[in-house]
């Protein structure tokens, strides 16, 4: 047997061990449909793409910012092409 | 108690019971080769449920004298994986902006796991580590499911122990 190769390796075996997997509970039963995992999928949580900019105080300040300097820059903008 | 491979022919004959039997004795061992290779809960969520249902449409090519039907299942589930994580990849090079970008990196006190170090193996080499050793799987049987000769997959399990020990060596002197 192919494992047998680990045997020399008991660090190695007891490593690989520590790593175990949680088995999903919406495993248990077969979803028979698309549909109903399309559903599932929508109703998923997803991750928030503006996690890494809120999540830091300087991130925070400059999404604040953000509108105001836009309509600074669009203002600017108008005044130089009149 | 039946095997699988009984089980398979009572489902080939019509008998729906035999792919829930399947079903029940075999989606926990390919969520967890699923999920060690690719450690993303839904998408091996995903793929386990695809391979089932790749197997209503091609149960009729399952062929007792060729392999398990667990080598048939894994070997559907490594192909789709496969696909699904290639395409994934054209997408990124294609919109490389919308990649969350890594930013972990590891201090020098801070220990590998297995799982990462598992992570970091080449792919050729980390499905065949994953096969022997968590689902001791023969030499035979690991050849079909990848789709390599019997010879490769001994040189690859070699390789890919070969650079675990080297990731996880430094972890276990100190």
């Amino acid at each position: 047997m192919l494992k047998n190769e680990f045997h020399k390796e008991q660090w190695l075996k007891d490593s690989l061990d520590q790593d175990k997997v949680e088995i999903p509970k919406q495993l248990i039963t077969y979803k028979k449909s698309r549909w109903q995992r399309f559903i599932q999928y929508l109703a998923s949580p997803t991750k928030d793409p503006l996690e890494p900019i809120y999540s830091s105080s300087v991130g925070y300040t400059s999404l604040k910012l953000l509108p105001i300097v836009t309509a600074v820059f669009i203002t600017i903008l108008q005044i130089m092409l009149q | 108690m039946m095997s699988n491979e009984e089980w398979m022919e009572v489902y080939k004959n019509g008998d729906i019971e035999g792919f829930e039997e399947l079903y029940s004795r075999l989606y926990e061992p390919l969520y967890c080769f699923l999920f060690r290779y690719t450690r993303e809960e839904q998408l091996s969520i995903d793929i386990v449920q695809d391979t089932f249902e790749r197997l209503q449409y091609i149960k009729q090519d399952f062929d007792q004298q060729k392999g398990t039907v667990k080598a048939f299942l894994f070997q559907i589930a490594y192909r789709l994986m496969i696909n699904k994580l290639n395409r994934r990849k054209k997408w990124r090079t294609l919109f490389p902006f919308l990649v969350p970008t890594e930013n972990r990196r590891l201090s020098a006190d801070e220990k590998l796991t297995v799982q990462e170090a598992i992570l970091q193996l080449p792919e050729k080499q980390r499905a065949v580590i994953l096969l022997v050793y968590y689902h001791d799987l023969p030499q035979e049987e690991i050849a079909q499911i990848l789709s390599i000769p019997l010879g490769t997959v001994k040189s690859r399990l070699h390789n890919a122990i070969k650079t675990l020990k080297e990731e996880l060596k430094e972890d276990f002197d100190a």
